[in-house]
């Protein structure tokens, strides 16, 4: 066992302009391991296959129990956290990028700031501030809850917008998890409240019209997140709500 | 672009998909089907579209090439927005994806060629037949077009052309009408949208023998000596 070992392609990229380049590795192989402790032994000993000494791989990581969303990487060319991903479960070599979608700061770590630029885009908070206490809001049923939950355990991970074909340079879409952001505060009796500003949100460029119906994104979902769902229901809404817009123009 | 003038905008190419682009598409491999029963059968059927005498023009711009303009035009914006990404993700809805926008492109230029062909620069040839005595019946649009295209599907490259330049149009249907339903929030949920794939699959299929049956009607039920004496009266006739 002791000399098993784990190849890596790992795909590199020194600072946020400079040009990506791909680096193999092969680390050893211990019972269990996932992606980040294969980048963790990397760290130990930053050398190539081929012995040329590297600066070591930087990657993103935080909770390391798939809540967090930092560690998203593609993995075998799939949106993944790399925290769930186990090693021997994977093909060899491994291939590590990092997202496409999102701008690379180094390595295998990027900037997922578009995705909080969209949750404020559509509003995704209950509207409870403001200058004197308004009291507990209104209660909400178990069954809503339980669908809300489902909802509430997206963690901004962005493999949803990695697997979107829709989600691109050319393309101004805003991808699945905003709008399953807004259903979940819709749902909310007290987030309700600012539903007409996030459908009006997402009726314009880049709203659920955008949307391919792809489905990657509920596919790729580490969280298992009903994301079409949230997509159709949304559409829905958004027609009915256009149409009652047009009647009061 | 306000909100909701891009909203309406997006919306009006999916509908025009369904109405009137898919009517017309059930409609018009209808008509074509007849062909499998002869000449006469479709010069029928095509006799009804055209008693709408003055109103034709009206209809077909209003239920075909406007409606079809638009959701041209829309669609090649919709679909130069794509980065298809089926080599990573080979999904069946992300092929579904991938392959609407190319039976798209494909329809796009079948139809062109289709409609060129066959309603504009065949019409303006064969409109100087119309009237003429051929075999005791008296010529009308279904019989020209009926012995015109029968020659013309005696070639295989033709038949292959409008196999899959009917096929791209079949498709790009059947899963536009999935997604449709996805689109105006009709289907929710996996479970009726898996079911509503099914419903899609089985007019795609329907549609599909419909060409077929078109095509081979076409194909079988051609008779040269009728094409050679109507070339005859269209050499002699005044131009």
């Amino acid at each position: 066992m002791a000399d098993k070992k784990v190849h890596l392609i790992i795909k590199r990229q020194e600072n946020p302009d400079s040009a990506p380049y791909w680096e193999e590795f092969e680390v050893p192989h211990t019972p269990g391991m996932n992606v980040i402790s294969a980048l963790m032994e990397i760290r130990l000993n930053p050398v190539t296959r081929d012995g040329k000494h590297v600066r070591p791989v930087t990657w993103d990581s935080g909770c390391l129990e798939e809540v967090c969303g930092a560690c998203s990487m593609r993995i075998n060319g799939r949106p993944r956290q790399s925290c769930s991903a186990l090693v021997d479960q994977l093909e060899q070599p491994v291939r590590l990028e990092p997202f496409s979608k999102f701008p690379v700061l180094r390595d295998l770590m990027v900037d997922r700031t578009p995705m909080f630029e969209a949750l404020k885009r559509v509003k995704a908070w209950v509207p409870v501030d403001g200058t004197y206490a308004m009291g507990s809001g209104e209660k909400i049923d178990p069954d809503q809850q339980g669908t809300m939950y489902k909802y509430s355990e997206c963690m901004t991970c962005g493999c949803c917008l990695e697997a979107c074909p829709q989600y691109n340079d050319k393309s101004a879409f805003i991808g699945a998890s905003a709008i399953g952001q807004a259903h979940l505060f819709n749902m909310n009796p007290t987030g309700k409240n600012l539903k007409k500003d996030r459908l009006d949100e997402l009726m314009g460029p880049g709203g659920v019209v955008d949307c391919g119906n792809a489905q990657n994104c509920v596919r790729v979902c580490p969280k298992g997140i009903p994301l079409t769902d949230a997509i159709a229901a949304i559409g829905g809404e958004v027609t009915v709500h256009a149409v009652k817009k047009l009647l009061r123009l | 672009m306000s909100n909701l003038n891009y909203f309406l905008i997006r919306r009006v190419h999916s509908l025009s998909g369904l109405v009137p682009l898919g009517l017309f598409l059930f409609a018009h491999l209808t008509t074509n089907s007849m062909a499998a029963f002869g000449q006469e059968a479709f010069a029928h059927k095509v006799e009804l579209i055209h008693s709408l005498g003055p109103l034709l023009p009206f209809v077909e711009a209003a239920m075909i090439f406007v409606p079809l303009a638009i959701h041209i035009v829309l669609g090649i914006f919709i679909a130069l927005t794509a980065r298809s990404n089926t080599t990573d993700l080979g999904y069946t809805r992300n092929w579904a994806y991938t392959l609407q926008r190319w039976t798209g492109w494909a329809a796009l230029a079948f139809i062109v060629y289709h409609t060129m062909e066959l309603r504009f620069l065949d019409e303006a040839n064969t409109g100087a037949l119309r009237g003429m005595m051929l075999n005791g019946r008296e010529l009308t649009a279904g019989d020209i077009f009926f012995i015109h295209m029968a020659e013309e599907f005696q070639s295989v490259i033709y038949m292959a052309l409008y196999v899959v330049g009917g096929i791209a149009v079949i498709y790009h249907f059947a899963n536009g009408l999935c997604t449709f339903c996805m689109t105006w929030g009709i289907t929710v949920g996996p479970r009726s949208q898996q079911i509503m794939a099914w419903i899609a699959f089985g007019a795609g299929l329907a549609l599909f023998g419909m060409l077929m049956t078109s095509i081979a009607g076409f194909h079988f039920r051609h008779d040269p000596a009728v094409y050679q004496q109507m070339q005859d009266l269209l050499n002699n006739a005044p131009h």
